[in-house]
C-alpha cells in the first residue's frame, strides 16, 4: 500500500516537475536552430539576449499601432531582460524604455539575430 | 481692459511626470471634469501673469495622435477643434527619441510648440547631458530644462508662453521638418493638392492629414468621407499607398514611422552627449527584486498588506469621528426642527442616509493616498505586470486587481470608479461586474455579527479568512463566466505597457490627486445618495403603524417596521426566501440592505425590538440571534453568502450605471443576476447542509 502511495507521489511529482520546467525555462534550443534556419524567431521563445525586431504579425490594427509608437519599428534593436515563459510575460527593452509584453503578443513579434 | 486670454496645453507621453510640471505651473486651483462621451478626465486650470489670463489643460498622456485609444483621440480632437495658444510639449530626456515621435506628429499640427524636458537628472545619472540650446536652435522651439520633483522656475516658462502666445505669427518661421524622402513626400504633394480643393478639408493642416492618410489612419479616413471629391481621394489613397508598398517593400505607415524614428534619432545623436560615468541604476537593483520570478508575488502582497495597515489604523479614529459628528448634527437638526414627519425625513432620511456614506470618506481619501504614491512612484506598473499572470486566466486584465483592491475592505464606488484606467471596454465591464462582490468595509459588520454570534472565538479568524477565501473564488469565476459568455466575441486589450523608472513623488502631487478622486466619490455619492435615502426612509417610516401607547419605544419601532411598506414586501417574500433557510425578518433586512450594506445590522437591531444598535457594539443583538429559534449556524451562513452576492448597494449600482454609458442591460444583469445567482448559491449550501444535518 506505502509503495503504491510512494510510485503515486513520485509519478505526480515527475509531472508536475515537467510541466513546471516547461513553462519556465523555454526550449532555447530550439529558438537557436529556428533562428539559423529560418533567419527569425518568436519573441516568446527568445532568451535574455540582444536582438532586432522584424515584424508584429497581427489581426487588428490596434496592436501593430500601438507597438509602432512604443519603439517597435524594424530593424531596431531590442533587449529581452526576461521572459518567465508560458502564460506568463516577456520583459524587453526597446530604446531605452522598459516595456512588459503579455506572452500572447509576443507570440506573433518575430525576431532575427543582432 | 480685460486680460487676453491664452490657452495652454500640455502634451506628453504617460508617465513622464506631465501632471507634476502642471500642478508646479497652475497651483492647487484646478478644476477636474470629463470630456464628453468620453471617461478621461479632462484637468484645467487658469492663472493671471502680467495682465493675460493663462488657461492650462492638462491632456491625457499618449504615445503618439492616432485614434486608437481614448486618450489619444481626446489629445488630438483638443489639439485640431480648440486650436490652443500655446502647446507645451513635456519630454522626458532620458528617453528623448521615443518622446520626439510624439512631437513631429504635434509639429506637423502647425501649433506653437514649447518644450519642457523634463528628468534631466535621470539623463545626467546615465551620464549623459543634453544641450538646450542646440535642441532649441536645431527644432526652433524654445526649450526649458525641468526636474519634475524639484521646483520648476515657473516665471521663466510663464513669460515664454506669453511671449509665444502673443506673437503666434512670429512663431510659424519655417520650422525644421520631418524629412520624408522624396518617394513619400511626392505622394504627400499629390494628397495635399487634392485635399485643398476641399473647402472644409483645408482648413485642417494639410500636410499632417495627408501623413494620417497615407497612415491609414481611421479618423482622418472618416474626414475625408465627408468631403466632396472623396473618390478622387480615396483612389489616390490608395494608389500611394501601394506605391509606397512597392517600392520600400513595406506598408505605408511602418516607413512613416521609420522616417520619424529616423528624424528623433538624429535629433539626439546631436542633442545629447555623454560627459561623465554612468552611475548605478536604481530601478534596475529594485526591479530585480520586484520583478522576480518568485519574489514578485509574495512583495506586491506585502505592499498590499501596508496599504491596507496604513489606510486602516490611521483612519479609525477619523472614521468614529465623523460618525460622531454627524450623530451631533442630526441632534442638533433635531432640536431646531418640530416633531413630525419633516424632522424625520431630515434626520433619519438625509442625515443617517448621507452620512452613513460620508462616515467613510476618511477611510477613501487615505487609502486614495496611499495608491497615489505607489502609483507616482512607479510601482503600479510593475504589480499590474506581476498581476497579469493570474488575472489573465480569469479573464481579467493585470490593471484589474487595482480596483478589485479599492473595494475590498474598502468601497467598491472608487472601485468601480478606478475602473478607468483599463484600455478596452470588455475588461472594463468585467471588472466593473466584479468589484461589488468583494467583501466591501460595509458588509464586515455583517460578517463580524453572525460569525460572532454562531462561531466559539478559536474558529473566528479561520471563518472569516474562508469567507474571504469564497469571495476571491466567486468573484474570479464569475470574472470567467463573463468572459466565456456575454463578452465572448470582444477581444481583451492586449497587455504591453511601460514599467517607467521609479521616482520619489511630491508631496503636492499626491494630495491632489488624493482630493481630486475623493471629491469625486463624494460627488458621484452625493448626488444619488440623497435622493436614495428619502426613498428609503419613506419605504421604512410609512404607512404609520396604529399608536399604541402601552408598548416601549423598541417595540413600537418594531411594530412600525412590520407595519411599513419594507415589512409588507418582506412578509411577501417570505415563501420565496423559505428554501434558503430565511424568514421575513431577514427579507426586511436584505430589503434594508439594498440601501447600504452596514443598515442591514442596525435593521435587524429594530426587527429584534433591541433599540439602537451601533456597527461597533452590537453584543445584545449577538446575542439575541445567538438564542434566537428562527437561527441556526447553517442559516446564519447561508445568509451570509446571501448577503456576500447578492444585489449591491444603490451607490455602487447608481456608480456602476453611469460608468457603463447608462445601459440598462448591464445594470439589470448586474442586480437580477447577482441575487438570483446569491439565492442559488445560499440554496446549495443551505439545503447540502440540511441533508448532511451539518449545524442545523
Amino acid at each position: 500500500m506505502m509503495e503504491y502511495l510512494k510510485k503515486a507521489i513520485k509519478r505526480g511529482y515527475e509531472y508536475w516537475h515537467k510541466r513546471w520546467i516547461k513553462a519556465h525555462f523555454q526550449n532555447y534550443k530550439a529558438f537557436d536552430s529556428c533562428l539559423k534556419y529560418n533567419g527569425m524567431a518568436k519573441l516568446s521563445d527568445a532568451g535574455p539576449g540582444v536582438y532586432r525586431f522584424v515584424i508584429a504579425y497581427c489581426d487588428d490594427n490596434k496592436l501593430g499601432h500601438r507597438l509602432l509608437e512604443m519603439g517597435f519599428v524594424p530593424g531596431e534593436y531590442l533587449t529581452v531582460i526576461e521572459n518567465t515563459g508560458l502564460k506568463g510575460s516577456v520583459m524587453v527593452k526597446v530604446k531605452g524604455s522598459k516595456i512588459a509584453l503579455s506572452n500572447k503578443i509576443a507570440d506573433k513579434i518575430l525576431l532575427k539575430r543582432e | 481692459m480685460a486680460n487676453k486670454n491664452i490657452i495652454v496645453a500640455l502634451v506628453g507621453n504617460p508617465n513622464i511626470g506631465k501632471s507634476t510640471i502642471f500642478n508646479g505651473l497652475t497651483g492647487s486651483n484646478q478644476h477636474v471634469g470629463n470630456y464628453p462621451g468620453v471617461t478621461v478626465e479632462k484637468k484645467e486650470s487658469s492663472k493671471s501673469y502680467k495682465g493675460y489670463d493663462i488657461t492650462f489643460i492638462d491632456l491625457p498622456g499618449a504615445y503618439s495622435l492616432s485614434a486608437y485609444s481614448d486618450d489619444e483621440v481626446v489629445t488630438r480632437d483638443f489639439l485640431l477643434d480648440e486650436k490652443p495658444d500655446v502647446v507645451i510639449n513635456v519630454i522626458d530626456a532620458a528617453n528623448m527619441e521615443r518622446n520626439l515621435y510624439l512631437f513631429t506628429q504635434i509639429m506637423e499640427l502647425d501649433v506653437p510648440v514649447i518644450i519642457a524636458l523634463n528628468m534631466v537628472d535621470i539623463l545626467e545619472s546615465h551620464g549623459k547631458t543634453a544641450d538646450k540650446k542646440a535642441m532649441s536652435d536645431l527644432l526652433g522651439v524654445p526649450v526649458f530644462a525641468t526636474i519634475a520633483s524639484r521646483a520648476i522656475r515657473i516665471v521663466d516658462i510663464l513669460d515664454c508662453i506669453v511671449n509665444v502666445g502673443e506673437n503666434a505669427k512670429l512663431q510659424n518661421r519655417t520650422r525644421i521638418k520631418v524629412d520624408y524622402g522624396e518617394d513619400i513626400k511626392e505622394e504627400t504633394d499629390k494628397l495635399e493638392n487634392l485635399i485643398s480643393k476641399d473647402s472644409r478639408l483645408s482648413k485642417l493642416p494639410k500636410r499632417w492629414l495627408s501623413i494620417k492618410l497615407l497612415d491609414g489612419d481611421t479618423l482622418a479616413l472618416k474626414l475625408v468621407c465627408e468631403a466632396d471629391n472623396k473618390t478622387e481621394i480615396l483612389k489616390q489613397i490608395e494608389k500611394s499607398r501601394n506605391h509606397i508598398k512597392e517600392h520600400f517593400g513595406r506598408e505605408a505607415k511602418t516607413e512613416i514611422a521609420n522616417k520619424r524614428y529616423g528624424f528623433a534619432n538624429s535629433v539626439v545623436k546631436t542633442v545629447v552627449k555623454r560627459t561623465g560615468q554612468e552611475k548605478i541604476d536604481v530601478t534596475e537593483i529594485i526591479d530585480n527584486f520586484v520583478l522576480n520570478r518568485y519574489l514578485g508575488i509574495p512583495i506586491f502582497a506585502a505592499v498590499m498588506h501596508i496599504i491596507f495597515k496604513f489606510t486602516f489604523t490611521l483612519s479609525g479614529p477619523m472614521v468614529k469621528l465623523f460618525g460622531l459628528f454627524f450623530k451631533w448634527f442630526g441632534e442638533t437638526v433635531a432640536k431646531i426642527i418640530p416633531d413630525g414627519p419633516v424632522r424625520s425625513l431630515v434626520v433619519d432620511g438625509i442625515i443617517g442616509g448621507v452620512g452613513g456614506v460620508l462616515g467613510f470618506f476618511p477611510l477613501v481619501m487615505l487609502m486614495f493616498f496611499a495608491i497615489a504614491f505607489f502609483e507616482d512612484s512607479g510601482y503600479m506598473a510593475r504589480a499590474a505586470f506581476v498581476m497579469d499572470k493570474i488575472m489573465s486566466r480569469f479573464g481579467l486584465h493585470g490593471k484589474s486587481f487595482l480596483p478589485l483592491m479599492l473595494s475590498t475592505n474598502g468601497c467598491a464606488v472608487p472601485g468601480i470608479l478606478a475602473t478607468r484606467t483599463l484600455d478596452s471596454k470588455r475588461d472594463r465591464l468585467i471588472t466593473m461586474f466584479v468589484v461589488p462582490f468583494m467583501i466591501c468595509g460595509a458588509k464586515l459588520p455583517v460578517f463580524a455579527l453572525i460569525i460572532g454570534a454562531f462561531f466559539s472565538a478559536r474558529y473566528q479568524t479561520g471563518v472569516m479568512f474562508f469567507m474571504y477565501f469564497l469571495n476571491v473564488v466567486i468573484a474570479l469565476s464569475i470574472a470567467k463566466l463573463l468572459s466565456v459568455t456575454v463578452l465572448l466575441k470582444e477581444t481583451s486589450a492586449h497587455f504591453v505597457m511601460e514599467l517607467p523608472p521609479y521616482h520619489l513623488p511630491t508631496i503636492k502631487g499626491l494630495f491632489l490627486k488624493m482630493w481630486e478622486r475623493s471629491w469625486l466619490y463624494v460627488r458621484k455619492a452625493g448626488t444619488v445618495i440623497v435622493l436614495i435615502s428619502i426613498l428609503i426612509w419613506a419605504v421604512f417610516a410609512y404607512p404609520k403603524a396604529p399608536v399604541n401607547e402601552s408598548l416601549t419605544k423598541a417595540e413600537k419601532a418594531a411594530a412600525q417596521l412590520e407595519y411599513s411598506i419594507a415589512g409588507r414586501a418582506g412578509k411577501i417574500l417570505e415563501p420565496l426566501l423559505k428554501p434558503i433557510g430565511m424568514d421575513g425578518n431577514r427579507a426586511i433586512a436584505l430589503i434594508a440592505g439594498f440601501a447600504a450594506k452596514e443598515v442591514i445590522v442596525s435593521t435587524l437591531g429594530t426587527i429584534y425590538s433591541i433599540g439602537e444598535v451601533g456597527s461597533e457594539d452590537a453584543r445584545p443583538l449577538r446575542e439575541k440571534i445567538a438564542t434566537s429559534k428562527d437561527w441556526s449556524p447553517l442559516k446564519g451562513v447561508a445568509f451570509l453568502i446571501f448577503c456576500l452576492i447578492y444585489a449591491p448597494c444603490v451607490v455602487s449600482v447608481m456608480v456602476f450605471f453611469k460608468e457603463t454609458g447608462s445601459s440598462y442591460k448591464w445594470l439589470a444583469l448586474l442586480i437580477i443576476g447577482s441575487t438570483v445567482f446569491a439565492w442559488i448559491a445560499s440554496f446549495i449550501v443551505f439545503q447540502l447542509g440540511m441533508l448532511l444535518k451539518i449545524g442545523v
